[in-house]
């Protein structure tokens, strides 16, 4: 299939829906938010990273003047846990912490401070337990058990091929071990939320998440009410990149508004965002790949130990992206995976951008350099070598459904002045005593939930001044997705971008669109309004054809009326389309659904392997290396991305500038430190992230192709910006040093360390 | 009395008490979501989603003859562990 031609809003750069709110100010976060009668909450968090509960007394909490409850897990009437994908997370603990983290009581009272106060006073009498923060230690049969069945949570076999066999005819192996970085979300508006009751009893929250539908469900499971009793809000979102996929703030709020029927706010602080939120999982990765003498990829076989933290979370997939990622964009015919996902009592582990593809990416990346320096070949041409085509089978066997284009991302990479001219670009430097290189990578991942189940609805109504109003429950975190909605929109329905308005992310407004998560906001809530559409049509042209009294087939919408193709004079307005609709009582809303294809089975030993299309990314990284103190700054990037059809190119350009970014702080600053299960670094003041002095002269090259199952051919395209970034940092650190990267971020410190070690293959 | 023939698909943990994930089932005419759960011996059964034509159906959403279901957990898979 080809593009459309003559669109008129997809492709376009028209100014995001929701950016002068953002620009000005004018938008008001619900942290921002004040009720009337409103109380404040404020969550009691252990005190030990790992402990038995002996007692918790809140009678000092509980008489405290301006206290109005305190909440214990005795007030949790549902199920006293939650989690995405097993419920393994306590919503109050009651007989075990597992984490500093971990929520034991919860408070309402009439102020903030009164709150804070309050939560002093709650008295927990603790057994201190051993701390596991070794995921290797946590692993071997007599460590100490977070969880009662063993800290091993999912230990993941994927094969493919005979990688032994594969070994023995190599020309070239290289294997080695990298570690990867906690990287922390630091989104600017912290987990927050207000709870109240309707008129009906209704819980309402009005929180900042990715997924009001599932919010919803695990609300409702805590409380053992039905789902229907609970209305999630979750626009708009002050930033989450994937830490806010989990139950947050939720369940605390729907527990305290229904106690106290009174609204609640809860907003953590940073420092307790830090120790309580999501974090990406590091990961202990040792790949060992192979190749023949003509430069074919012949073998990988990668080992995987992922530090899931306390609670699965979302671990469980993550570790399953992170394996069906382990083998890049390339065809390997013989594939070995192992890998672990294990509990330690080092916070918690979920969902960030990426999800598991940045970290195995670094390792496969690398040894792709390694590689071709063994090969005498040209680190460019190896992976050209290599890279998936059209109608080709993936690592995994499993045949590539969708558009491919990560070749032509290489060839925008080779065609680039960085890398034509990159000898001349490493002779230049700022002083004698810094060295310049240039890094090269690949990286590929999967949109949507692979093998799994998805589906999402769009509805489409039309108001009685004939505009539409496009319900979608998809929350816009700050990614585009709404305006992109609009486009759509408004391209289907053949009318104006103006005459389009999104009711996002509620769960009474807006149908089950499914999450923001996995690159698939765009897809899922793209397709359900092209589903809608023609129902919406149909409607308008039925409606028309009773007042205008012509045969449906003979009529025709024409931005903002309905006219015969018989008597061009015989028009009727949408508006009045929709007055007489409501007038006699007819629905003006449709609705409409898209099964978003899969695999019917996944690969043999995981959960989603495979997707059934992917997005594809090559960049190619300048850096300066400061040989006196080992610190390296990226002065310029150049990324190009295959994610189908471009629906906006200023959304599709800025997600990719900021995902450069994210990946340059987890090349090269980011790191959550935990020390025997204290949080170390949990404020910007000590989580140092990338600012706009970090930033390089970025360069983004679209490369287009038509994805069957994308609206108007398009892909998702949140998370791939940032997947080959730190790769070809670490690769450019190597080009100008001689000195091999294992272990990120390549703080100065590890730089400088590599650099006096340079035959150290293993140097931390 | 006419019946209505639907096509169930079950996914992850809801499939656990079932033989096979695939299954048609019965019901009398006019049935709803909730009557089509009642059937089926699934946990939890008000914390899943039904589908159909990837739209939601709320429990008393009247199903029709040859309808695909799908049931699954509101997970972000459907992990079966």
């Amino acid at each position: 299939m080809t593009f459309a031609e003559d669109l008129r809003w997809v492709g376009r750069s028209i100014p995001r829906k929701d950016g002068l709110g953002k620009t000005t100010g004018d938008t008001k976060f619900f942290s921002d938010m004040i009720l009337p009668n409103m109380l404040w909450a404020k969550v009691v968090r252990s005190k030990y990273p790992h402990a038995l509960i002996r007692k918790i007394d809140v009678s000092k909490a509980e008489s405290l003047p301006g206290v109005v409850t305190v909440l214990t897990h005795k007030d949790v009437p549902g199920l006293n846990g939650f989690g995405i994908v097993i419920p393994d997370q306590p919503v109050l603990c009651s007989d075990k912490v597992r984490f500093l983290g971990d929520a034991i009581s919860v408070i309402a009272a009439e102020s903030k401070e009164i709150a804070e106060t309050a939560a002093q006073l709650v008295d927990v009498d603790y057994e201190p337990l051993p701390v596991v923060t070794d995921p290797v230690e946590a692993m071997k049969p007599e460590a100490t058990k977070v969880h009662a069945n063993g800290n091993i949570l999912r230990h993941e076999t994927v094969r493919n091929g005979n990688v032994l066999q594969a070994f023995q005819k190599a020309a070239v192996i290289v294997e080695h071990t990298y570690r990867t970085p906690r990287q922390m979300h630091m989104f600017l508006e912290t987990e927050a939320g207000i709870g109240m009751l309707d008129e009906n009893g209704n819980v309402v929250l009005y929180v900042g998440g990715q997924a009001p539908y599932r919010d919803q469900m695990q609300v409702a499971r805590a409380l053992g009410i039905r789902p229907e009793k609970v209305r999630i809000i979750s626009t708009p979102v002050g930033g989450a990149f994937g830490g806010k996929e989990e139950n947050t703030v939720q369940i605390h709020l729907a527990l305290l508004t229904s106690k106290t029927k009174r609204p609640v706010k809860l907003v953590w602080t940073r420092e307790e965002s830090g120790s309580a939120g999501i974090k990406r999982h590091p990961m202990i990765i040792t790949t060992k790949t192979a190749a023949d003498r003509e430069g074919n990829l012949i073998a990988n076989q990668v080992k995987i130990i992922a530090d899931t933290g306390a609670y699965a979370s979302l671990g469980p997939t993550v570790l399953d992206v992170a394996v069906e990622n382990s083998c890049g964009a390339y065809k390997i015919p013989n594939v070995d995976i192992d890998a672990y996902l294990v509990y330690t009592n080092n916070g918690v582990s979920g969902a960030f951008r990426g999800f598991g593809s940045v970290q195995v990416n670094f390792a496969l990346e690398s040894n792709m350099d390694m590689i071709a320096e063994k090969l005498g070949m040209d680190r460019l041409e190896l992976r050209k070598k290599n890279v998936l085509r059209e109608g080709d089978t993936g690592s995994f066997g499993y045949p590539i459904r969708g558009s491919v284009g990560v070749y032509e991302t290489l060839l925008k990479v080779e065609n680039s002045e960085l890398w034509k001219k990159r000898l001349k670009y490493k002779t230049e430097k700022t002083d004698a005593w810094c060295k310049r290189g240039i890094g090269i990578a690949t990286g590929v991942k999967g949109f949507g939930f692979g093998a799994l189940p998805d589906f999402a609805a769009a509805s489409i109504q039309i108001t009685p001044t004939g505009k539409f109003v496009v319900g979608i429950s998809c929350p816009e975190i700050g990614q585009g997705a709404i305006t992109a909605y609009t486009q759509i929109a408004a391209e289907v329905l053949n009318c104006h971008v103006d005459d389009i308005y999104i009711a996002s992310a509620d769960s009474q407004l807006a149908p089950d669109t499914g999450t923001t998560s996995a690159s698939m906001a765009l897809v899922r809530g793209g397709n359900a309004i092209l589903a809608a559409a023609p129902k919406m049509k149909q409607l308008l042209l039925a409606t028309a054809s009773q007042l205008l009294e012509e045969p449906s087939d003979k009529l025709r919408i024409e931005r903002s009326y309905v006219r015969s193709t018989l008597d061009r004079k015989k028009i009727v307005t949408l508006a009045q389309i929709a007055q007489y609709l409501e007038k006699n009582g007819s629905d003006t809303k449709v609705i409409g659904g898209f099964n978003v294809p899969r695999f019917e089975k996944p690969a043999e030993g995981s959960i989603e392997i495979p997707h059934w299309s992917y997005m594809y990314a090559s960049g190619i990284a300048l850096v300066e290396v400061n040989t006196l103190t080992g610190a390296t700054k990226v002065l310029k990037f150049l990324l190009a991305t295959d994610c189908g059809k471009i629906i906006n190119p200023q959304s599709y350009t800025g997600q990719h500038e900021g995902a450069i970014l994210q990946g340059i702080g987890f090349a090269l600053m980011e790191d959550t430190l935990i020390q025997n299960g204290n949080v170390l670094t949990n404020n910007f003041t000590t989580y140092i992230i990338p600012t706009i002095v970090d930033m390089p002269d970025i360069q983004i090259e679209p490369v287009e192709t038509y994805e069957k199952i994308g609206p108007f051919g398009a892909k998702g395209l949140g998370e791939i910006g940032i997947v080959a970034v730190p790769a070809a940092i670490a690769n450019a650190i190597y080009d100008a040093t001689g000195a091999h990267i294992y272990s990120l971020p390549a703080t100065p410190e590890r730089v400088y360390k590599a650099l006096q070690n340079k035959d150290e293959p293993h140097g931390s | 009395m006419k019946e209505t023939h639907v096509r169930v698909k079950i996914f992850a943990a809801p499939s656990l008490a079932l033989e096979s994930r695939e299954i048609t089932v019965n019901l009398a005419q006019d049935a709803t979501a909730q009557d089509l759960l009642d059937t089926l011996p699934i946990k939890d059964r008000d914390y899943v989603y039904i589908v159909r034509e990837g739209i939601r159906l709320t429990s008393s959403s009247k199903l029709h003859d040859g309808d695909e279901i799908m049931i699954i957990p509101p997970i972000a898979g459907g992990y079966r562990s």
